[in-house]
């Protein structure tokens, strides 16, 4: 790479890691990533994770077991810039600015022109989902990274014993950074090496594929051994096979046919198991659906911006033109490049009715890689009147956030740190008591904006898996069963709506403060004293 | 070849059908309150001049307040003269169109493709699509207004392909601008199609001769009426602004997070929110799931559904798009094709309801033309192979189409009546033969709008149903019917909500009421003369004599 364009791809970094710190407080931590965000703190501290196990290889999250990597990440993180957001965020800045480098690589390797792999870097750069991933502790930028990494190092012509070595260590991060990888890296080995790569000598390729069979025979089998995997899997990475609607569909269907007369055999054959595969493979090609990429990544706003595809809406025109450029007059190995979409997103098949953004995440790069081939199709006056647009939509993306903000207003609550500070101040003195049902997992808010002595948390859980706490030290939560009843000792308690009309309508115990959500409802209730919770 | 070609084409013709026509007036199996109102507004149209509310020739039907486009209901009114009245008349138009769609796609792929095979198949997945005869035996406009679409541009590219007659071109642009009339979405449509259209064959058509504006001014001229009606008439404003984006619950609680501010910036951002909205739902349009999974609606059992293609469709609709981007010296077609998907879908992304497949039927057409060339190419690859590997792949495909066919009719005539029961207001044909049989017995009929299986509904189109069914003259409606705050009267007929305690003390009254609105538990079970079933069997509405 000439010294030019390697200025212009280290321009690209740093704006991409400018851009990425721009309002970085925002997006506001879910649960999960607050605690991992706390745990990043407990690792770098004493190499113990929130339940004070040592070095841990599997970890706890509301959902499902969560592998390693994501957290000691964020440990560095921490470690290097202290007990901040901006600790806690900055590593995934690093990676998700990184993979705008790495698609210039990868892009050069790719096409013909020269253009493609710095506009590729730039989408990479200014794609507001992956903009989103970068600023906080989540697997899917950094399996992105991993996976851009290896397909990097795959392709390229020269193959010394070091890439061989970064391939093979590669290999084994995925597999620690997300379950998905289990599932992906042997059919992406598989067609990387056979269809993309020529240059490799077919021993390194058989040692690189064997070696991808035998570390996804290995992980598989350690993570069985492990209390609650079956579980895990079964509702997370197998949903499919667990849901009851399909499972009722098929049998009411054929009821009603059989009650209207329709021969029992003829029954059998339309109604049954097979839905389960056709209804899995729909939902696969859904997560390839336009909308994800230039429409609404998430409506939720868990893993992007709600009103934002993963690119700005109007580069659907290069994107359309792109992908009709590599089909037409692409070179072999971008006319394959569709397949990645398939293999990538495959176990989206398995994950029904849950969208799997994760996986759509891993194909960005390579859509980008299309959408710049259709850009540098396009005439001077529409590249540019594209590129003011992308802008202005940028613009407004990273600066106006109420409303985003609003959409997330119970996913991503921000409101909580006022509280969470409020509940651990009250708790140095008093007893302090807080509604679960304020936020999802409360106590990971209390943890992490607080300086709470990690000792006062360490429990007895080997294997946790979807391990809600309920008590820190003199702070615990209080469930929708438990009773507040007046009494004479000085608790504090932070009530919800649905606590403050229990305590109002069994006490005459009023509140002294209100705290207000970002829609500007009111969400908690100081009460006064003399509560207790049984 | 070529009488052939015109015999498998009379077969996929008469296959399309029978598929329209074969008991129609059973599936579905009762007319829903779309098609009776149109019915009773047709007849009352072709006996008195005016609909039933009394309004001369309108241009847009009030209807259930919903303000329906014209086209329909005129068109029914002149089969009511050849059929009179029988729930055969209203389904005849849809199916009858719906039919010659065949025919238009087999002639419009010709055109494009200058390939029988192509067009065959096309004709044949267009005659056994599933939304294709679900909604050509729905009394919809939308089979005509496609029809009008298919042909008008077939004659455009006969035109330009045959010698370049004037005549062609008038009839393409008359076509199209019926085509306008039919459907309000297709006012919008087809301009901009034609419009591209133009665009992309500019050099073909007008650097010939300065002749060929005549066709175009002509058009012109005809479609004026139609954006007066549209530009002018408040119940077609009305009619577009109760069915645009903006009464979207979800869009209205985002714009509402936006403030009351009057400022450009908080307009502004309005404005942006709403084209971030319209852009996804358009988007949304194109998912795979809903275009070969659960499109089509008929069942309320998740996954477990039909799509607006065949599922076995998906690979041939790949294959085929491929295979258009990629073939040579094919680019102004290519852009016409892939035109017509994306401005067809606009209608969709413009509207409250999260996905309306009828009001972007064209774009499955051209979807079923797309399949039809990865068939072509597919059939191309296994001519290739050994003789046992082509009867393996040609009997396995046949037998997957044959079993998704099968599977729709399934779903069609068996599952749809038992999910959508209340969807297609099923108790009401009954409700008003009943009470038309009993009209002697009594001073006065109750029936209350209020029904549902899970939750209470409002039956928009009961004195319809109550007239239809009754065979009430139109003449007599218009004179007698009142509305007022509780709803609305005509003959013996009130139509309101109940109110027990008050109305069973009336004299000589039939009350007929879902379990919503009858505390059905305190009535007099001597008092209860007909139950009346939705047609998975639950009640749906009680017959009640007054204690009086």
């Amino acid at each position: 790479m000439s010294k030019k364009n390697l200025s212009i791809l280290a321009l690209i970094f740093f704006v991409s890691i400018l851009v990425r710190l721009i309002n970085l407080p925002f997006p506001a931590f879910t649960p999960d990533e607050a605690r991992i965000a706390y745990r990043g703190y407990t690792l770098a501290l004493e190499g113990r994770d929130e339940f004070g196990r040592k070095y841990p290889i599997l970890f706890n999250s509301l959902s499902d077991y969560q592998l390693p990597a994501v957290s000691y990440i964020t440990a560095l993180g921490i470690g290097l810039f202290g007990k901040s957001d901006f600790g806690a965020r900055m590593p995934f800045v690093i990676f998700g600015s990184g993979l705008a480098v790495l698609i210039c690589l990868v892009a050069q390797l790719l096409g013909k022109k020269k253009a493609t792999p710095f506009i590729s870097a730039l989408l990479i750069a200014f794609s507001p989902t992956l903009i989103f991933l970068s600023r906080v502790p989540n697997e899917a930028i950094v399996l992105t990274f991993l996976f851009t990494l290896i397909f990097y190092l795959l392709i390229k012509k020269t193959n010394s014993r070091i890439d061989l070595i970064s391939i093979l260590l590669l290999i084994i991060t995925a597999f620690f950074t997300s379950k998905h990888a289990w599932f992906i890296l042997i059919p992406f080995i598989f067609f990387t090496l056979y269809f993309y790569q020529k240059d490799i000598a077919m021993k390194k390729k058989t040692l690189i594929f064997g070696f991808t069979i035998l570390t996804t025979i290995m992980a598989i089998l350690f993570f069985l051994n492990i209390p609650q995997a079956k579980r895990s899997l079964s509702e997370n990475n197998f949903s499919i096979f667990s849901n009851v609607t399909i499972a009722n569909g098929i049998n009411k269907l054929r009821g009603q046919g059989l009650e209207s007369g329709w021969p029992n055999l003829l029954e059998r054959i339309l109604f049954n198991k097979s839905h389960f595969l056709i209804s899995g493979f729909l939902h696969w090609f859904s997560n390839l659906q336009p909308r994800f990429y230039f429409g609404q990544f998430d409506e939720q706003g868990l893993k992007g911006f709600t009103q934002q595809g993963a690119f700005p809406k109007i580069l659907i025109i290069p994107g359309l033109l792109g992908f009709i450029y590599i089909i037409q007059k692409g070179q072999k190995r971008e006319k394959l490049l569709p397949v990645y979409f398939l293999i990538l997103t495959f176990p989206a098949i398995f994950v029904y009715p849950l969208l799997s953004q994760e996986l759509i995440t891993l194909t960005l790069p390579i859509a980008a890689f299309i959408i710049a081939s259709g850009f540098i199709e396009l005439n001077k006056k529409m590249s540019l009147l594209i590129a003011t647009v992308v802008v202005l939509e940028l613009l407004i993306a990273l600066f106006y956030l109420d409303l985003e903000r609003m959409n997330t207003n119970f996913k991503r609550p921000g409101w909580i740190k006022e509280i969470s500070k409020e509940v651990f101040v009250q708790s140095i003195n008093n007893p302090t008591a807080i509604s679960d049902d304020i936020v999802e997992d409360v106590i990971s808010f209390i943890e992490w904006y607080n300086p709470v002595n990690i000792h006062d948390n360490y429990f007895e859980v080997p294997s946790p898996y979807k391990f809600r706490q309920q008590i820190i030290k003199n702070i615990r939560a209080i469930g929708a069963d438990n009773q507040i009843v007046n009494c004479l000792e000085n608790n504090r308690v932070f009530a919800s709506n649905r606590d403050l009309k229990k305590i109002t309508h069994d006490s005459s115990v009023n509140f002294d403060k209100v705290y207000y959500d970002s829609l500007n409802q009111q969400i908690a209730f100081r009460m006064e004293s003399k509560l207790c919770i049984r | 070849m070529k009488n052939k070609i015109l015999l498998v084409l009379l077969f996929i013709f008469i296959l399309g059908g029978f598929l329209r026509f074969y008991k129609l007036t059973e599936y579905p199996i009762q007319l829903n309150h779309d098609e009776v109102s149109q019915a009773y507004d047709a007849i009352s149209i072709a006996t008195t001049g005016k609909d039933i509310y009394g309004n001369f020739l309108p241009t847009m039907f009030k209807s259930i307040n919903d303000y329906k486009s014209p086209f329909y209901t005129y068109i029914t009114a002149i089969t009511y003269l050849f059929f009179g009245w029988t729930e055969l008349t209203i389904k005849l138009p849809g199916a009858i169109f719906g039919t010659l769609v065949i025919l238009a796609v087999f002639v419009f792929t010709l055109k494009i493709f200058k390939n029988w095979k192509i067009s065959l198949f096309a004709a044949l997945l267009t005659a056994i699509s599933p939304l294709e005869i679900f909604i050509s035996r729905k009394s919809f406009e939308n089979e005509i207004g496609l029809f009008f679409l298919l042909a008008g541009f077939s004659f455009l590219y006969i035109f330009l392909q045959e010698g370049k007659k004037l005549l062609s071109f008038y009839m393409g642009i008359i076509l199209l601008i019926v085509g306008m009339y039919t459907y309000f979405s297709h006012a919008i449509i087809i301009p901009f199609l034609l419009l591209i259209f133009l665009i992309i064959y500019r050099q073909d058509i007008f650097k010939q001769s300065p002749k060929y504006y005549y066709p175009l001014i002509l058009g012109l001229l005809l479609a004026i009426p139609l954006f007066l009606i549209v530009l002018t008439n408040p119940q077609a404003r009305y009619r577009s602004q109760t069915v645009f984006i903006t009464q979207d619950v979800k869009l209205q609680e985002q714009i509402s997070y936006l403030g009351d501010s009057n400022s450009i910036l908080s307009k502004i951002l309005s404005l942006k929110v709403i084209i971030d909205y319209i852009f996804t739902r358009y988007l949304n349009q194109f998912d795979p799931n809903y275009i070969f999974g659960k499109g089509l609606d008929l069942t309320n059992q998740g996954p477990i559904n039909m799509g607006l293609l065949f599922f076995i469709q998906l690979p041939f609709a790949l294959i085929g798009l491929w295979q258009i981007i990629k073939r040579a010296g094919f680019s102004k077609e290519k852009l016409f094709i892939f035109s017509w998907i994306i401005i067809g879908m606009i209608p969709s992304g413009l509207t409250f309801e999260v996905f309306s497949p009828h009001r972007t039927i064209m774009v499955f057409t051209m979807l079923n033309i797309i399949s039809a060339c990865g068939i072509v190419i597919f059939t191309e690859f296994i001519t290739k192979l050994n003789s046992l590997l082509k009867n393996i792949f040609a009997i396995t495909t046949v037998l997957l189409f044959s079993l998704n066919f099968i599977y729709f009719t399934h779903l069609y005539t068996v599952d749809f009546p038992y999910e959508k029961s209340q969807h297609i207001h099923y108790p009401f044909k009954e409700i008003s033969l009943f009470a038309w049989s009993k009209h002697g017995e009594f001073d006065k009929i109750i029936v209350d709008p209020i029904f549902g299986e899970a939750a209470p509904v409002g039956a928009v189109a009961v004195h319809y149903y109550l007239a239809y069914y009754g065979k009430y003259p139109p003449v007599e409606f218009q004179r007698g019917y009142k509305i007022d705050k509780l709803g609305l009267t005509f003959d013996k007929f009130d139509i309101r909500r109940v109110n027990w305690e008050i109305d069973k003390k009336l004299k000589r009254a039939l009350i007929i009421a879902s379990p919503w609105d009858l505390p059905v538990e305190k009535i007099d079970k001597n008092k209860i003369i007909k139950t009346f079933y939705f047609y998975d069997h639950r009640p749906a509405y009680y017959a009640v004599e007054t204690y009086e």
